[in-house]
């Protein structure tokens, strides 16, 4: 059975349409009586403009253009009530954007409607007569103007009061009243020249008075501040600021001479650095500026000669403080190079920074290194160096060693390696035998320590720059004074050199072994010696030592000395001062014979 | 022998056209061949179907005249000038009354048109009522209502005319006793093959009724005669529809074989009416074998009889 008869189809289809008939005849009746009304209102539109009346014309006119229900054809008189409409628009929209500014007391929003409003009356003006009669009498009728002529009357009564406040009370926070008064127009000072003359004048004593109090109670930066911030205030609204830049460089001027007079280097800068900061506002040919750059002249020329007399602590503080100001990197660069080849230690502070370093050694043109310097932390028992690559580029080295802190004694051998390449060594107390010995070099490249030989032996001697004599070694060699070779994997056993004899004692406690065992050792060893070998017949008890040019360990090392090769002038803390090639030296104390 | 009953049928509607019988409803979309008035699925009164279609077409008609109004009231709506405006309300009329006038002079052959698109787009719908039809019919018969089931099938009989209806038909007439005034049917019983029950029934007709007996009738006897004769009294059956023929002369040329073969099962007053037509057509060509049968029947079974004495 099909869903829908004929007789039901035909019935739905037909209301269906009906219903839209119902709604297209409303539609159609409303759309007639618009038309019929905008027809209307057209009609007596064109009446009115027949009559003269344009106002009431155009009122008849807008309320027929309102209607959308039917298009007309465009006339003459239609089209003049047409752009009277939008004159009016205007005019009615303009009215209220100044109501609702002067009502919120904006100035600028204020100013923009005033000078819209006067836009518009030119260009109404410009058209023809009509147009210009009826922007007057919708003017007229909105009251615009004399709302202006109230408003801009207020605002400047007020904002005179507030200068005249702020004088009185010396707060001179809030210059509001500069923009105010700069946005109210000419016609209501009596002109352009009259506002430009009145406002200078005006201006001009508020800065002066404002000048003087905060000269007074403020600081240098805070006072010229405020005249930049005031300058900036003028500048936005386009008034004149020569008179006020004048003002800010006679005090300036004053003031950094003050500090210049004064040697009072830190609050020079800061002086100069804050008027620095109003660059943008000062004359070209700033006297003030003239002066801070002729005075940094100075201070540049004072530190450079600090450098040249080796005082480069004090030409550093010189340099920092007047990095604020301009860029010292390169001399700072050149002062640190400068330091460092006058005392090379200060590469361990410069790359170990947190670090207490004894220095060991310092010195040039080893291990590839330009300079370099050697320390050590016994509480760490890290070996640290600091050295300048031939590329004058930092490398800094570090590494633990295994041996008894408290004992260790570095020195350079000047014997064993080359001359460009010296060993390390390192005497230490041994565990089997009375001392351990450690051979290093540097490896700048590797950014290491390698590791010649380590050893425990009663005593060595180095006798060649590849060949060592060992008392009693550890392992090959023992009880012997035996003949090690140096080669590239560390020490060789070569042959035995002489017999060694130790007491049983010391063979028991070879760590408590003193200094008198040590000599009794070396007599022994002297007996021990075989007359017609031509080699050396005693093992050298004899030590060298660094010696500083101050008492302490961040002094550069200025030499070396043997032991009881050298007078004591005096002590001093623990370290002994020495003559040393007819000058004065420190040496350690704990590791003094 | 079946025991006949006597009944009163109910009267037939007399139509101009068969269509005239159907009615339909127009809520549940059936149609109704019978007498009832109201729906029996919704109570709705049933309404006859040229009407229906009647207010069918009227509805197109509306249609088109709300179709053409929303045209006409969307041009309006979208006329941007006065002009415009005036075209589209004038333009409107125009076409409206146009659209009228056209109506009135051809409405009535849509009327027509539609009526005959109206059936053939039902014809479906139709055929399932006359199947429901059927189906009462069917239980009528279930129940023993053989009464209410031929009245009903000879409605149905009016829009079917297969031999299964007809036979129906037959099937319920010979359960009752066949009066003069009864509308009997006869010439659209007949099967297109043979049928004992026809037969039997024609046997009943010819009885009240032998002026239903007519062309078609007397092919079918003159068709199936040999079959006719083997029904008891077959041979007086013929006899009686050959007598029948006699109302008419047309009849008797045509028939005049038939009326030979079976002129001694003539009856009396019918062998009487048939010399008498005889006489007055003597003249005619054709007659002769016919004249010549009933000279030798009145000479040898009706010689003494005075009412045939100078009739031939």
């Amino acid at each position: 059975m099909k869903l829908f008869s004929p007789y039901q189809r035909s019935f739905w289809v037909r209301n269906i349409l009906l219903v839209l008939v119902i709604i297209a005849l409303i539609g159609t009746a409303y759309k007639l009586a618009r038309s019929y009304q905008k027809t209307v209102l057209l009609g007596q539109a064109k009446a009115h403009f027949e009559a003269q009346n344009l106002v009431l014309a155009e009122a008849a006119f807008s309320h027929a253009d309102a209607i959308q229900a039917i298009r007309t054809e465009d006339e003459p008189w239609s089209q003049l009530l047409l752009r009277l409409g939008t004159v009016r628009h205007e005019l009615e929209s303009l009215a209220l954007n100044a109501r609702l500014a002067m009502e919120q007391n904006e100035a600028d929003q204020t100013l923009a409607a005033y000078q819209n409003y006067h836009s518009l009356q030119q260009q109404a003006q410009r058209e023809n007569e009509q147009v210009a009669a009826f922007f007057q009498q919708i003017a007229q009728n909105l009251a615009i103007e004399n709302q202006f002529g109230m408003y801009y009357q207020q605002a400047m009564k007020e904002a005179k009061d507030q200068v005249q406040a702020s004088l009185d009370q010396k707060k001179y926070r809030d210059q509001t009243f500069i923009h105010t008064l700069a946005t109210i127009p000419d016609e209501y000072y009596g002109g352009k020249e009259k506002k430009q003359n009145e406002l200078e004048a005006l201006f001009l004593q508020y800065e002066r008075n404002k000048l003087r109090d905060l000269a007074q109670a403020g600081t240098f930066a805070e006072v010229v501040g405020s005249l930049a911030n005031s300058h900036g205030l003028y500048e936005k609204e386009g008034f004149p600021t020569e008179w006020l830049v004048s003002l800010l460089e006679r005090y300036a001027k004053e003031e950094i001479n003050q500090t210049i007079r004064e040697q009072d280097l830190a609050e020079f800068v800061n002086r100069a650095k804050t008027y620095r900061e109003q660059k943008s506002i000062l004359p070209s040919r700033s006297d003030v500026l003239a002066l801070i750059d002729r005075q940094i002249e100075t201070l540049f020329q004072q530190a450079d000669q600090f450098v040249r007399s080796n005082r480069f602590e004090k030409a550093l503080g010189l340099y920092q403080e007047l990095s604020r100001l301009e860029d010292t990197s390169a001399r700072l660069t050149e002062l640190e190079k400068r330091w460092i080849a006058y005392d090379p230690s200060r590469l361990l502070q410069a790359q170990f920074p947190d670090k207490t370093l004894d220095t060991l050694m310092t010195g040039v043109d080893h291990w590839g290194a330009q300079v370099y310097a050697i320390g050590w932390d016994e509480s760490d028992g890290v070996l640290y160096m600091a050295a300048l690559d031939e590329d004058g580029a930092a490398v800094k080295l570090e590494q633990a060693l295994s041996l008894n802190r408290k004992s260790a004694i570095f020195s350079l051998s000047d014997t064993l390696g080359s001359e460009e390449s010296p060993i390390i060594t390192v005497e230490a107390a041994g565990k089997e035998r009375t001392y351990a010995y450690l051979g290093l070099v540097p490896d700048l490249s590797r950014k290491m320590f390698v590791k010649r030989w380590d050893l425990e032996a009663d005593g060595w001697e180095a006798i060649q720059p590849d060949q060592i004599l060992v008392k009693n070694p550890v392992g090959e060699g023992e009880h012997e004074i035996a003949r090690f070779s140096l080669e590239k994997s560390g020490l060789v056993y070569t042959e035995k050199w002489a017999d060694y004899l130790v007491d049983s004692e010391d063979q028991d406690e070879p760590g408590q072994m003193d200094e008198q065992d040590s000599e009794n050792i070396q007599a022994e060893e002297g007996q021990q010696k075989d007359p017609n070998d031509g080699k050396p017949a005693d093992i050298p008890a004899l030590r060298t030592y660094d010696v500083y040019a101050g008492p302490g360990d961040t002094y550069a090392i200025i030499g070396r000395v043997v032991e009881e090769g050298y007078q004591v002038i005096a002590k001093e803390n623990g370290w002994l001062q020495i003559d040393f090639d007819g000058t004065q030296g420190w040496i350690r104390p704990s590791v003094e014979p | 022998m079946k025991k006949r009953v006597g009944v009163q049928f109910r009267k037939m509607q007399k139509t101009a056209h068969v269509y005239e019988r159907l009615q339909t409803c127009t809520r549940c979309h059936t149609y109704h061949v019978l007498w009832d008035t109201h729906c029996s699925e919704c109570g709705r009164e049933y309404q006859p179907i040229r009407e229906v279609a009647a207010k069918v077409t009227r509805r197109y008609v509306q249609t088109r005249f709300l179709l053409l109004g929303l045209f006409v009231l969307l041009a309006i709506l979208c006329a941007d000038t006065l002009t415009q405006l005036a075209v589209g309300c004038a333009g409107g009329i125009l076409v409206f009354v146009c659209f009228f006038v056209m109506q009135r002079k051809f409405g009535a052959y849509e009327r027509d048109v539609d009526f005959l698109r109206y059936m053939t787009q039902e014809t479906e719908i139709i055929k399932k009522s006359l199947l429901l039809h059927q189906e009462e019919i069917g239980f009528d018969v279930k129940e023993e209502r053989i009464k209410d089931a031929y009245e009903k099938i000879r409605e149905v009989g009016q829009f079917l005319h297969s031999d299964t209806i007809k036979l129906r038909k037959i099937m319920y007439l010979n359960h009752f006793v066949l009066r003069k005034d009864m509308e009997l049917e006869l010439e659209s019983l007949l099967p297109t093959t043979y049928d004992k029950d026809f037969v039997e029934y024609l046997r009943e007709v010819v009885k009240v009724q032998p002026q239903l007996v007519k062309r078609s009738v007397l092919d079918y006897v003159n068709r199936y005669k040999s079959k006719i004769l083997l029904h008891e009294n077959g041979e007086q059956l013929i006899g009686q529809i050959a007598g029948a023929a006699l109302r008419m002369s047309a009849y008797v040329a045509e028939y005049q074989e038939l009326i030979i073969e079976y002129i001694d099962y003539l009856p009396r007053e019918r062998l009487l009416r048939l010399a008498r037509m005889i006489s007055r057509h003597h003249h005619e060509g054709g007659w002769e074998r016919l004249e010549e049968a009933v000279k030798r029947r009145i000479e040898t079974h009706h010689s003494f009889d005075p009412d045939f004495h100078g009739v031939l």
